[in-house]
């Protein structure tokens, strides 16, 4: 090992430190998980009430379910089951991808729509 | 190019390949969608520091075409393409400089690699908030990376010594 080697280690650990840490620190529990298919808004559901959605998409479908102020989606006919298995999420701007059917489930305070920063 | 290193580009493609392979036998912490262990970076690095960079980026995108159509599928291989690609710049640049060592070297392909498929990710569900992910696959990349260049530091006289 190098020192340049050290730095960068160094270098790479403080920007996810401080990613991480922009995201944590200034997230609060959200109101509604919005749910979007290839980048359009397909469901909002509010994360106050117990609920459950099944999201159809082109290439599958995901089951959403909000469950004590949670989201987390239960069942997928994807391959790769990543979005089955990722936590439950409650926090402003965490969310579920699941890559082969292009669905979002993201979290947001659902008073400040500004926040929410599409691509497109 | 002499029949000796045509061999050798060979064998090295065919064993990024078969690692490609063997990484999927491998079951990862499912903590955060995406980490791997990017087996296949080993033959890479290797190839980069045996015969040049330029060869190492066509065994690089040999692999990941013919991995992305034997396992992945067309979806896959875009990620594997864009994580590919983009890991292998930063390390070739690096290796020029020569400021690094190959651990060094490894660490930053490893974290690159998932940089790059994070923004294909991310303009596939044309959503910037995939970087939420990103914290977590840095410091996966820099462990990776590290365990990646640690193995082909001790590779690296065999395959140099012939």
């Amino acid at each position: 090992m190098k020192r340049m080697d050290l730095i960068l280690v160094f270098v790479v650990l403080a920007i996810a430190g401080a990613i991480y840490f922009f995201y944590t620190g200034t997230a609060e529990t959200g109101a509604e998980a919005v749910i979007t298919v290839d980048g359009e808004v397909y469901a909002t559901m509010p994360l106050s009430k117990d609920d459950s959605l099944r999201v159809e998409t082109e290439t599958g479908y995901n089951i959403v379910e909000i469950q004590d102020g949670y989201a987390m989606v239960t069942e997928a006919d994807c391959r790769d089951g990543i979005c089955e298995n990722h936590r439950k999420i409650s926090k402003n701007g965490e969310n579920i991808v699941c890559l082969p059917h292009k669905m979002v489930v993201e979290i947001t305070g659902g008073e400040d729509p500004a926040a929410d920063m599409v691509v497109g | 190019m002499n029949s000796k290193k045509i061999a050798l580009c060979g064998l090295l493609t065919a064993l990024a390949i078969l690692m490609g392979y063997v990484e999927m036998l491998i079951p990862m912490p499912m903590v955060v969608p995406g980490i791997k262990l990017g087996l296949a970076n080993v033959i890479v690095v290797i190839a980069m520091y045996s015969l040049g960079p330029k060869t190492a980026l066509f065994i690089s995108l040999i692999r990941v075409i013919l991995c992305g159509l034997l396992f992945a599928g067309f979806a896959g291989l875009l990620y594997s393409l864009a994580g590919a690609v983009c890991s292998f710049a930063v390390m070739a640049l690096l290796y020029k400089t020569e400021k690094m060592s190959i651990t060094g070297v490894s660490i930053a392909g490893g974290v690159f690699h998932n940089v790059g498929q994070i923004i294909v990710a991310a303009l596939v569900v044309e959503n910037i908030k995939m970087a939420y992910y990103l914290p977590f696959l840095l410091v996966s990349g820099v462990v990776t990376g590290f365990l990646i260049g640690t193995i082909s530091r001790l590779c690296l006289p065999y395959v140099r010594g012939r």
